[in-house]
């Protein structure tokens, strides 16, 4: 894989495994997967734009602030990476495994995390408008105040899932899963949400008028505030203030 | 009599390409990856398919399904994709010259390169759509479109909010 970075602040160490392979996880027959080449070190403020880093590794590296725009990382490992602050537009996260990856306030609109792990996250104030999670995993991740407009994320597992404040406007959460999410002032303005799972979530001062399919969603032991803006068909009993 | 026989049989004649149901073997070919110009591919699902450099020109696309979807380099000319779902999909280099796209969804997808010229965008959604560095697309085609705030256009043009 060739590197075109040319930022002076470069600290950014590539190692290539293995010389005559660029491409995919290799499972070498006890079912452990190597994902190659393998970056290490620290890639700050630099531009990756439209490279393509498929199957790397990247635990534990910082890419906080760098351009990741239109490059692809599909099928990556990045559990613990630091991408504070990344931009990454139409940037392929998909089958990337994200957990406990950093990544707030990261602008990462229109890209693909299609099939991502990313358990225990951090996507505080991230912007995900456009994007796309269909069948990622985002249990008990950080996804407060994201702007997640339009986003699809069908099948996408939120569950314990600190959202609030975020913005799901427009998105499409069909068969999506929030139980015991924490909700509060979250908004779902136009949402689909159908099949949804919302068991034991907290939706104190959400907004859920003008969701889609709000009676097809399995709200079984959430709770509201009195400032929640529900549905008329939607009756929830008040969250305790414990 | 016969003479009434003969006229409803040259209607149906006349009426069968309109109404031929969608050809499965067209659509498993061209979900597979391989050209399929003037093809009948009404309601082909193709969300997600990976496919570059083919054409499918003069087909039939009419609500087709091309949710993120990776299309680079695709000759969509004269194509019907009027109510085509293209959310999300990337068509980098794309070709959509005298394509029907009415009603269709365009919404956060990436047209980098894609050539619009004669495009009928009569109520199509290009919301968060990257467009900046398409080609072809004239004010009047997106005087018939709408977007939002996230929709990225070429220099100069610009397109009503969709409501």
């Amino acid at each position: 894989m060739t590197n075109r970075v040319s930022n002076t602040k470069l600290a950014f160490l590539a190692i290539i495994m293995s010389a005559s392979s660029q491409s995919a996880a290799i499972a070498d027959g006890a079912s452990r997967v190597t994902w190659q080449p393998s970056y290490s070190g620290s890639c700050e403020d630099c531009s990756l734009v439209g490279q393509q880093m498929p199957y790397s590794e990247l635990t534990g590296t910082r890419y906080g602030g760098a351009d990741l725009s239109h490059a692809s990382l599909f099928g990556s490992m990045a559990e613990g990476a630091d991408f504070v602050g990344l931009t990454g537009r139409y940037t392929d996260f998909s089958q990337v495994v994200l957990n406990n990856a950093n990544l707030e306030a990261a602008t990462l609109t229109n890209s693909r995390f299609i099939g991502a792990e990313a358990n225990g996250a951090n996507f505080s104030g991230a912007q995900l408008d456009f994007s796309a999670f269909t069948d990622a995993k985002l249990i008990g991740a950080n996804i407060s105040n994201i702007s997640a407009t339009h986003m699809k994320a069908t099948d996408a597992d939120f569950s314990a899932a600190n959202a609030a404040g975020a913005v799901f406007d427009y998105a499409d959460l069909r068969q999506a899963n929030f139980d015991g999410a924490q909700l509060f002032g979250a908004s779902f303005v136009e949402a689909d949400l159908a099949g949804a799972q919302f068991r034991d979530a907290r939706l104190a001062a959400t907004n859920l008028l003008g969701a889609k399919n709000v009676e097809q969603a399995d709200f079984t032991g959430a709770c509201r505030s009195s400032d929640s803006q529900l549905p008329g068909s939607l009756t929830l009993r008040l969250c305790s203030t414990d | 009599m016969l003479k009434h026989l003969a006229i409803i049989a040259a209607c149906l004649a006349l009426m069968s390409p309109l109404a031929a149901a969608q050809s499965e073997a067209d659509i498993a070919k061209a979900t597979a990856g391989h050209s399929c110009a003037d093809c009948n591919l009404f309601q082909a699902d193709m969300s997600y398919a990976q496919i570059q450099g083919v054409t499918f020109a003069g087909a039939r696309l009419r609500q087709s399904n091309m949710t993120l979807a990776t299309l680079d380099r695709v000759n969509f000319d004269r194509a019907n994709m009027s109510i085509a779902n293209l959310y999300g999909g990337r068509f980098t280099g794309a070709s959509f010259k005298n394509t029907d796209l009415s009603r269709a969804i365009l919404v956060g997808g990436s047209y980098d390169g894609a050539d619009f010229s004669g495009a009928n965008l009569t109520d199509a959604n290009i919301s968060g759509a990257e467009m900046a560095k398409s080609r072809g697309l004239t004010q009047s085609q997106l005087n018939d479109a709408c977007g939002d705030s996230y929709t990225r256009l070429p220099t100069g043009l610009s397109v009503q909010q969709c409501r």
